[in-house]
């Protein structure tokens, strides 16, 4: 609990489905990135669900019939196939309801798949697109340019960053990578296909000193290739990644000189494997 | 993992805190409820149903509309019952869960503030005297309101106000008028005190 308290403060308004609409999709992210609150989400869910024994009370025996008769007609959708990253697919309507953090990988899939729900989900998507930009412009967005590729430098607030980003959150088919042990910054790496687009949300990045930026590197072969270069104030961030992200093996993030490098040469800060399965 | 030893001859509550052998009784229903099961379906409603409707008509209200997010919420249940995943927790946290959230959802995109500020009443919770159902029911209620009891009067009134009301927790700051960023902090340490005085059962 060394960085952003306010937000790790936010985990007893998340079970409790108290946060506000803007909040719940940055808080969401945030999940991602970080193991303690995920633990702690998961020890006091129990305690609140025990809560609802005190409002106990047996529903108008007429709902009975009328939620058989109901389900009578529908039918029950097929199993998964087996998960094979960290995600999971429970709660598919229900993104926050799931403790260790929301999975956009299976959102996603399961709208093509079933229409049914597909707008309670866009519904969802939608407000978390747009939530996230709100919480990126609170903690600083970086963009990263294209026009020269070892000057690119953070600018606050672009509006292309966020219409990228909502497109991003949008993705039907978007893949959301979070790191592991391995990385000593925590993050995670959004991806998609359909809009070609990928970006970083990071966290507990470490102090730069003067003349040094971050520097994102998309893997693919064991040959890195540079994603961008950004600063932080804070240690955290979410940056969209430039390059062919889409076939990289590995995302890493590294201290570099001012103006990025051809060739990662410093530390590494961050890592994930996005190698799809 | 402790569980609060229930009295010889009685059952453990169904659900949240409820023994392993209820939990995976109610999964064995809604596992045969995904084949397409109806009759284990209906079991599985007759068990939940008073759980799942009286949170959802606290935070909702209107008895109506509470049917009406209760059959919702037990559609998506069947419709979904092969994506519960009980690595993750028990069906009834799942449906809880899920019901919190539609019911919570009700009421924002419906909400007059000023009409449900006007209506407001949780904090003389409802006895659940309807609840024809077993001791053990009553017994885990009691649990429950002893545990709220050793919560202190914010957090206590900051959880019942966000969880069985429905509100945000600016909300929350505003009805018990404190700073956001107390009933934050309330509404967390709230939280863990409960999960503490249940006695530890952490997953």
């Amino acid at each position: 609990m060394t960085d952003n308290d306010s937000t790790h403060a936010l985990t007893g308004a998340y079970v409790l489905d108290a946060l506000e609409p803007g909040e719940l999709a940055a808080f969401e992210a945030h999940l991602f990135v970080c193991p303690d609150c995920r633990e702690e989400v998961r020890s006091v869910r129990t305690a609140v669900l025990r809560i609802s024994a005190v409002s106990a009370i047996e529903p108008p025996p007429e709902l009975r019939a009328s939620v058989l008769d109901l389900i009578a007609g529908v039918r029950p959708l097929p199993p998964l196939p087996e998960q094979t990253d960290v995600q999971d697919d429970r709660g598919v309507e229900e993104p926050a309801a799931v403790d260790g953090g929301p999975r956009p990988i299976d959102l996603a899939a399961e709208r093509d798949r079933r229409d049914g729900h597909s707008r309670r989900l866009n519904r969802w998507r939608a407000v978390a697109a747009a939530a996230v930009v709100v919480a990126l412009v609170a903690v600083g967005w970086g963009l990263l340019r294209d026009d020269d590729p070892l000057s690119r430098e953070a600018v606050a607030v672009p509006s292309e960053s966020e219409v990228a980003l909502a497109e991003l959150l949008e993705a039907p088919d978007l893949e959301v990578y979070a790191s592991g042990e391995d990385s000593a910054s925590r993050g995670a790496v959004l991806r998609s296909e359909a809009t070609g687009t990928a970006a970083a949300i990071l966290q507990d990045l470490p102090g730069l000193q003067s003349g040094q930026v971050f520097q994102a590197w998309a893997i693919a072969d064991e040959a890195p290739v540079s994603a961008g270069v950004f600063e932080t104030g804070d240690g955290a961030t979410t940056v969209m990644l430039e390059g062919d992200v889409g076939t990289a093996e590995v995302v890493a993030v590294t201290i570099e000189p001012d103006g990025g490098s051809d060739q990662p040469t410093g530390d590494i800060v961050f890592q994930v494997a996005t190698a799809t399965s | 993992m402790r569980h609060i030893t229930p009295a010889p001859g009685e059952r453990p509550p169904a659900g949240a805190g409820a023994s392993s052998d209820e939990a995976s009784a109610l999964a064995a229903l809604l596992r045969r409820s995904a084949r397409g099961d109806a009759d284990s379906f209906a079991r599985l409603y007759d068990v939940t149903s008073a759980r799942v409707y009286g949170l959802v008509l606290r935070v909702v209200r209107d008895p109506s509309q509470a049917a009406e997010v209760t059959q919702d919420c037990y559609l998506q249940v069947w419709q979904q019952s092969t994506r519960f995943d009980a690595e993750r927790g028990s069906v009834l946290s799942w449906m809880l869960t899920m019901a919190h959230r539609r019911a919570v959802d009700r009421v924002r995109s419906a909400q007059a503030a000023t009409e449900r500020e006007s209506r407001y009443a949780v904090r003389e919770p409802r006895e659940a005297r309807d609840v024809g159902e077993t001791v053990v029911d009553v017994l885990e209620a009691e649990r429950v309101r002893k545990a709220l009891g050793t919560l202190t009067s914010i957090q206590r009134e900051a959880i019942e106000l966000a969880y069985l009301g429905g509100y945000t927790h600016t909300e929350v700051a505003r009805f018990l008028d404190i700073p956001l960023g107390t009933a934050k902090t309330r509404l967390r340490d709230g939280l863990i005190r409960l999960r503490d005085s249940f006695g530890g059962e952490r997953r």
